[in-house]
């Protein structure tokens, strides 16, 4: 236990050590003061909106980050080592390599967490003095941290591979690209070229193979009430929150468990 | 302590190291030699535990790196070529860092570290980040984590590549202290490591071992061993002096260098193992040559190498059929 710790430790006080905590977290709390700040800016007037607007708005830019963040954060974990030349050493002490795999990936979902913590706080207690509830924001806090966390481990899983960093670095863009740009893109471009006809069991299907929908449906459906998504229009076509919480779950572990596999291979 | 038994690792169609086999007992630091691609750091790192072999085994202190990984890690020091850290962190950090990974904790990881900083002089730069250290204090860096736990053997990767001659002196004083207590592996491309502080040497290329022995036995194997060097102040023409020393009776050739105004470097090579440093001398005295220097060569351990390692067909690799 204490060598997963360590690595964890270590993997931490990295991010600390280098600014990258500090300097994406002021980055992340810039955009959601302005967010919760201008909650109203779509009414034409300035002000912060009620609990739901906000956490809407917040929502989109948790979707939109956090993904890029957590594969900014994994993406040379394991390369990084490599190329310094560290990962030598790394193997050569007796510690095993799901030891140093489980013990980055813990380092590296604290660091994903107090980043967004420190990103949300300011606006949260933005949020708290203007009326809205503590509960929501813990709520988008946790989600944040989750959606983040499985970009991470994908992240993480890639670093396992022999390529260079750069490489590896255009792979997460391409990634986040992918799956939280495009992915919206092909989806409302597959509903024109079938004339809305596909039924809701196929769409249901789709959603499954990207993770940052699939969480962004588990947080409307757990954060707001079902006139959201009424409102959305996605009554009937999404899957449900256990279905959800079991497909997340799968997303979460699967990378790093292979991560783990590539990294006994080494 | 070290018990290499028919190691072999190929890289796909590649045989990085091909069934190679040696032993290596306390006390001994054995050089391991090569060219660069020869197998030398892939060796290393079978040896270390962290490449698997494709066939053969490492037993280190009586237990196999297949069987027990983590126990044959707890008994190895390694330094890695270049001498890898992180760079953001002080020496004290990483020491401690390593200190807690090797399964220290409290008041006796501690006392590991501050065992390792003053082994290796490192007190005055222990609270410097890494990266802002000189490239002397980061293999001593480097150094200090292979140290740190006392290990029973020491394997190093060109520990002293790259450094200027003082800090590879040292580096080298250092691997000779700890010498008497340890089986030390030096990895090195660099021929003077071998008489500095090796007791033994390999030579490997392709991937097999081509010479295994003694410094002095792998300098008598050059055709400078036992040779006279000769530096004389003359006006007189080299071929004329060329001709007289090749009329001794032991010598077996003689070739000559010019070294400067008026001076002609001579190596007068004898017939094996025989020494024709007296009658040099008194050839010399008999012509009344100016003699500025006349010593006994050990033999060149660049010739020695060049002609080992070259003499086997391809220096990259074995194709597996």
């Amino acid at each position: 236990m204490q060598q997963y710790l360590e690595v964890a430790k270590k993997e931490f006080l990295d991010h600390i050590r280098n600014g990258w905590v500090i300097a994406i977290a002021i980055s992340f709390m810039v955009f959601a003061c302005i967010i919760t700040l201008a909650g109203l800016g779509f009414t034409g007037e300035v002000g912060v909106g009620d609990n739901k607007t906000t956490l809407m708005s917040l929502s989109s830019l948790v979707f939109y980050l956090v993904p890029l963040l957590g594969l900014l954060l994994g993406y040379d974990s394991i390369a990084g080592e490599r190329e310094r030349g560290t990962l030598d050493l790394l193997l050569s002490y007796p510690i095993s390599t799901h030891q140093i795999i489980v013990g980055k990936w813990i380092g590296l979902v604290c660091v994903l967490f107090v980043t967004l913590f420190l990103g949300l706080i300011v606006p949260t207690i933005i949020g708290l003095s203007f009326g809205q509830t503590i509960g929501q924001w813990f709520a988008l806090l946790m989600m944040s941290t989750w959606l983040g966390l499985i970009f991470l481990t994908l992240a993480l899983w890639l670093s396992t591979y022999p390529w260079e960093r750069a490489k590896l670095l255009g792979i997460s863009i391409g990634l986040w690209l992918v799956l939280v740009i495009l992915f919206d893109v092909g989806f409302i471009g597959l509903l024109v070229a079938t004339s809305g006809e596909l039924s809701n069991t196929i769409v249901e299907n789709i959603f499954y193979i990207n993770p940052a929908s699939l969480l962004r449906f588990l947080m409307i459906q757990t954060m707001f009430d079902q006139s959201v998504i009424n409102e959305l229009g996605l009554q009937g076509s999404i899957p449900g929150v256990f279905s959800l919480l079991i497909a997340l779950l799968i997303w979460s572990a699967l990378p790093l468990v292979l991560a783990a596999r590539k990294m006994s291979r080494y | 302590m070290i018990n290499i038994e028919k190691l072999t690792k190929d890289f796909g169609p590649f045989r990085a190291v091909d069934d190679i086999s040696f032993e290596v007992k306390k006390g001994e630091v054995l050089g391991f030699l090569g060219p660069n691609g020869a197998g030398k750091s892939t060796t290393m790192k079978m040896i270390t535990g962290f490449i698997t072999p494709t066939k053969g085994d490492a037993k280190i202190c009586g237990e196999s790196i297949l069987d027990a990984p983590i126990s044959v890690k707890q008994k190895i020091g390694y330094l890695p070529e270049g001498a890898p850290a992180y760079p953001d962190m002080t020496p004290f950090e990483f020491l401690h860092f390593i200190a807690e990974i090797r399964g220290f904790t409290g008041e006796d990881a501690n006392v590991k570290v501050n065992n390792a900083i003053k082994k290796v002089n490192l007190e005055s730069v222990i609270h410097k980040p890494i990266d802002n250290l000189s490239k002397g204090f980061k293999r001593r860096v480097g150094l200090a984590q292979a140290i740190l736990h006392d290990p029973e053997i020491l394997i190093m990767d060109e520990p002293t590549d790259g450094l200027d001659p003082n800090q590879k002196h040292e580096v080298r004083e250092l691997i000779k202290q700890m010498a008497k207590e340890k089986a030390i592996v030096v990895s090195t491309h660099i021929l003077e490591e071998v008489h500095a502080v090796c007791s033994r040497a390999i030579i490997i290329a392709q991937g097999k071992i081509l010479f295994d022995g003694t410094p002095d036995e792998l300098s008598a194997r050059s055709s400078f061993h036992n040779a006279v060097n000769l530096l004389l102040e003359t006006k007189d023409d080299a071929l004329a002096i060329e001709a007289k020393l090749n009329t001794l009776s032991h010598a077996s050739s003689v070739e000559h260098a010019a070294a400067g105004d008026n001076l002609i470097r001579f190596f007068v090579k004898p017939k094996k193992g025989v020494s024709i440093l007296n009658d040099v001398n008194e050839l010399a005295a008999s012509n009344h040559w100016t003699v500025k220097e006349l010593h006994v060569m050990e033999g060149q351990l660049d010739e020695v190498f060049r002609d080992i390692t070259t003499s086997s067909s391809d220096a990259k690799g074995v194709q597996l059929t």
